[in-house]
């Protein structure tokens, strides 16, 4: 340990010049000052348009929806159903029922009597 | 005659830390890379990051630490980033800064001197160019590399004492005249 550090001072101020020298050559001649960067989030007035066209826009398409639904619909004529509702077009939503006829099977048979005997042993 | 416009009392504490820091920040940086300009970009971009912070209204309660730390951070990253464009070669061993071995060294330039004494520096631990750096181009004394780096000012002596003598020794091997008696 003592050998490198009797080395180091012989070596010490020839290293010393060198290094300052090197290390002061690679300074930046200039300090560069500090230039607070422009702020790229200011904050500009937006207009009114700019701000509400997107709203104004789905409104003008539901009026236009609307308005052309009702225009369209006073163009064809209107039957009046019997239950007083105006129909464009019979209603085929709501038929009449029809009477379902039964099969007739062994147990719907009946006696003489006319009652049901389901457990009538057949007749000869 | 137009007056300058007012500087906030938040830029004027920012320069301040700036003014404070900047070098030590660049040291730091160059002593990773042994390029002045490398280490002026990261310096520059480490202090942005610093401004985007008081901007936002973060508190950074030592600046200096957080400056020194993403410094060290960035460089780092640079590191990786040269290492996709320069594969294992150092960037310096790419632009044509080294000369051959085999050149006669008695009458280098002092530009090939530097060179030479490049060369050498880089094999040396990242720790020792730190504080060759500090001591050379800042030239902080021993207490005052030691507090930077937060190392006892014995051991700061003794790395200082061990670089200079093993650069000495390569220097000498080399040819260079002055580096040894």
């Amino acid at each position: 340990m003592n050998n490198i550090i009797i080395k180091n001072d012989d070596a010490r101020p020839e290293m010393d010049a060198i290094l300052g020298e090197f290390f002061q050559a690679e300074l930046p001649r200039q300090w560069p000052k500090f230039k607070a960067p422009m702020s790229t989030r200011t904050k500009e007035p937006v207009s009114f348009w700019s701000r509400s066209s997107g709203r104004l826009a789905l409104a003008a398409c539901i009026a236009l929806l609307v308005g052309g639904y009702l225009s369209l619909g006073g163009f064809f004529p209107r039957a009046q159903a019997p239950n007083g509702v105006h129909q464009a077009a019979p209603d085929t939503a709501s038929r009449p029922e029809r009477k379902k006829d039964l099969p007739k099977t062994q147990n719907n048979r009946t006696d003489d009597s006319g009652l049901a005997t389901p457990m009538d042993p057949l007749k000869r | 005659m137009k007056s300058r416009p007012k500087k906030s009392p938040h830029q004027a504490a920012f320069e301040e830390i700036y003014e404070r820091h900047s070098r030590e920040v660049w040291a730091l940086v160059y002593a990773r890379w042994l390029n002045a300009d490398v280490a002026l970009d990261i310096m520059q971009e480490t202090f942005l990051r610093l401004w985007k912070q008081w901007q936002d209204g973060s508190d950074i309660v030592n600046p200096r630490a957080w400056l020194l730390r993403v410094a060290r951070n960035l460089a780092e990253d640079h590191a990786k980033s040269a290492f996709r464009r320069f594969g294992t070669q150092a960037p310096q061993t790419m632009n044509g800064v080294e000369g051959h071995d085999d050149t006669p060294l008695d009458g280098m330039s002092r530009e090939e001197t530097f060179g030479q004494l490049r060369k050498e520096l880089e094999h040396l631990a990242p720790a020792d160019r730190e504080i060759l750096t500090l001591r050379y181009a800042l030239e902080y004394d021993t207490n005052k590399i030691a507090e930077m780096l937060e190392i006892n000012p014995t051991a700061v002596h003794m790395r200082l004492s061990r670089a200079r003598q093993r650069l000495a020794e390569r220097l000498t091997a080399q040819g260079v005249q002055g580096s040894h008696e």
